[in-house]
């Protein structure tokens, strides 16, 4: 009972400070900017999947329907795979932003077709997207410190810590009222818009619970900053330059030197580069005898090893079999390019321990399915469904079979939880 | 059987029973330098003791002392028996303190500043209590609504002075309080603090006016780097008038170069 006497005390004292309250109602401007921007380009992205399944199937039918041979169909016929937003992809829209969350694929080889979006959005990659996450991670702090760092020494300043000692007996116990006051605020201002628009559209209550708890929890990490530095017996612009150079440091500098040692530790590999290497074993299968591309190809499928040879100058099972010899060609490449970026990711995670605007991020975007985890996992998924497709044709073209629709009845369909 | 560690200072009741204020061999220092030395007096209820000292003298880190808000390397600072180093939440609910330039929240009204501090010290004066103690200390009705940022120093001064009266400690320390005031100002002042004395407070009042200290204390002491050097009581009037303190015996003694 006290304690809540004492907390609206505090509260009715903050409430009439200016500067304080005007950044609160700036900050929730921003995070209901953040929010509404976030689920605008997820509505974006779900329109587009949505659209592309549509237009996906009946493309398919008439490619299907037109094919002179299964050779031509495998070639005709795209298949839409596509990574739906979660329900809470609008509060950090990280991995989706720089990578793939739709691919329509087809039988062809496939590493030319996954990293052929590579450099879809370069300008995001730099810059960032400003969504919820953003402003948790980096603007947050800045408001906690505008909020907080003169708690203690504007009263000094003033010369009113003897009146405040003299009159609440225990001055700390009126710090930590104050604290919390100010820490309240910023939480309302960051949760209250959040949860609104989330239970608005829909977004889970387990969802919206961790986001929140991590709010509270960088709230806290950057509070106890604040706090620090804000009883050391400095004046107010001192403090106030000391816990910007610690979120310089934080959020700036720290980011930016450990992208500089993931970058020097673990090189990038180019996906420019796979799809270069996949189709220039492609193009030489055109030049080199077509016994040897089958060789190759029989090595990982022996079970096509006793069919016919290709004696025709062209053949589609030589077609197929050069464009997954060429696959496989990259195929180590491949695999160093998402181990890498794998190994990147855990690197980053440890600089995050440091970092906490990046470790925001990070944890926010696993909480939202758009962090690098669900990336590589969904990349993991067109492979198995690629896969899927191409030995679903293998029969027909192998076997030589004579074309007809009718035959095709359970093409693999590509299932976003697959 | 009572043993000396049961005989802590708030619960001794001879402790207690002695002045509502007392000072001890009191060595502060600050930035290591020592700003008091042996400090020792005592401030009884009823009582007025005026610190007279210049400039870097002592004396508002005596009050801060005396508030806790600074702790003393050597000696102890007793407010109704209880040490502020072993008790300060219980020694600041027994004192108000008065300060020099009478910081209030510039965006509250007096009114508003009145009810905070007072419940942040956990007072529930009422309403007509809080306007009782600013008619006392003469701030205009219109005036008691305004923000006190557009007050003039003195009116800021007679709200945290009602603010000492609604505390209703028996011990009250003031840090240069008619600084700044007009002359009519510190003469109400002077009657308010006689009001309080005869009430039974122990007033503690830490000044560089040697007029106003003679004028209002019923003892006067000189404090110079730190160390009391000399005391005067107030005596009576040959005419039987009120008891004072002659100015001009404390100014020689102020002058000297060495302690009387």
């Amino acid at each position: 009972m006290n304690a809540f006497k004492n907390f609206r005390r505090e509260a009715g004292l903050f409430l009439r400070s200016r500067t304080p309250i005007a950044a609160l109602g700036l900050l929730c401007i921003l995070v209901t900017i953040a929010v509404l921007l976030g689920q605008a380009e997820v509505l974006r992205q779900q329109a587009s999947i949505d659209r592309v399944q549509e237009l996906d199937s009946i493309e398919r039918e008439a490619a299907l329907a037109g094919a002179p041979d299964f050779g031509d169909a495998a070639y005709a016929a795209f298949f839409l795979t596509w990574n739906p937003p979660s329900d809470s992809a609008f509060l950090a829209m990280g991995q989706r932003d720089i990578s793939p969350w739709m691919l329509r694929v087809r039988a062809l080889a496939l590493e030319g077709q996954i990293h052929e979006t590579d450099n879809f959005n370069p300008e995001l990659s730099l810059t960032g997207r400003f969504d919820y996450a953003f402003v948790i991670a980096f603007l947050l702090p800045l408001f906690a410190i505008v909020v907080m760092y003169d708690m203690v020494s504007a009263e000094r300043d003033a010369g009113r810590i003897p009146l405040l000692a003299a009159s609440v007996g225990n001055v700390r116990k009126l710090w930590i009222i104050r604290a919390a006051v100010r820490m309240s605020g910023l939480l309302l201002a960051c949760l209250l818009p959040l949860w609104l628009i989330g239970i608005f559209i829909g977004t889970s209550a387990g969802s919206l619970l961790s986001v929140s708890l991590i709010v509270v929890a960088a709230l806290l990490v950057w509070s106890a900053f604040i706090l620090l530095f804000s009883f050391q017996s400095w004046s107010s612009p001192v403090i106030a330059t000391s816990l910007m150079g610690v979120w310089l440091m934080l959020a700036i500098i720290i980011p930016l030197g450990g992208k500089l040692l993931v970058d020097r530790v673990i090189p990038d590999v180019d996906g420019a580069q796979i799809s270069l290497l996949q189709r220039e074993s492609v193009n030489d299968a055109w030049d080199i005898p077509k016994a040897a591309t089958m060789e190759r190809f029989y090595v990982s499928h022996p079970e096509w090893a006793n069919t016919p040879p290709v004696t025709l100058p062209f053949h589609w099972k030589w077609f197929y079999a050069f464009q997954q010899v060429g696959d496989e060609s990259a195929a180590e490449l491949s695999s160093a390019y998402r181990a890498a970026i794998a190994q990147r990711d855990r690197l980053t995670g440890w600089i995050s321990l440091v970092s906490p605007p990046v470790a925001v991020q990070r944890v926010m975007q696993h909480v939202a399915g758009t962090d690098v985890q669900a990336s590589l996992a969904y990349d993991q998924r067109i492979r198995a469904f690629h896969e899927r497709l191409r030995r679903y044709y293998y029969p027909f073209l192998f076997n030589e079979m004579p074309y007809r629709r009718e035959l095709l009845t359970d093409i693999p369909e590509f299932a976003s939880n697959e | 059987m009572m043993t000396a560690q049961d005989a802590t200072p708030d619960k001794n009741p001879a402790l207690i029973a002695g002045p509502a204020l007392k000072v001890s061999n009191l060595h502060v220092s600050r930035n290591g330098r020592e700003v008091l030395s042996d400090l020792s007096f005592s401030v009884a209820s009823g009582e007025v003791f005026a610190l007279l000292g210049g400039n870097g003298a002592g004396k508002s880190t005596t009050l801060l002392t005396c508030i806790g808000l600074l702790p003393p390397s050597r000696g102890d600072v007793f407010v109704l028996g209880t040490s502020p180093s072993q008790d300060p939440e219980v020694v600041r609910r027994s004192l108000a303190y008065l300060s020099e330039t009478a910081t209030l929240y510039e965006h509250l009204s007096a009114r508003e500043n009145l009810r905070y501090f007072l419940d942040l010290a956990g007072n529930n004066a009422s309403a007509a209590a809080i306007d009782e103690a600013l008619d006392t200390v003469g701030l205009q009705p219109e005036a008691r609504d305004q923000r006190t940022g557009s007050f003039s120093k003195g009116m800021r001064q007679k709200v945290a002075i009602a603010l000492a009266i609604l505390r209703e400690t028996p011990v009250l320390l003031l840090d240069e309080p008619t600084s700044g005031l007009d002359p009519v100002a510190v003469e109400e002042f002077n009657q308010l603090l006689n009001t309080l004395r005869n009430r039974g407070v122990a007033v503690l009042m830490v000044t560089h006016d040697l007029f106003g200290a003679c004028e209002v204390a019923t003892r006067v002491g000189l404090l110079r780097d730190g160390r009391l050097v000399a005391s005067f009581s107030a005596t009576e009037d040959r005419n039987g008038g009120r008891a004072h303190i002659d100015v001009d015996t404390v100014r020689r003694a102020f002058s000297a170069p060495e302690a009387v």
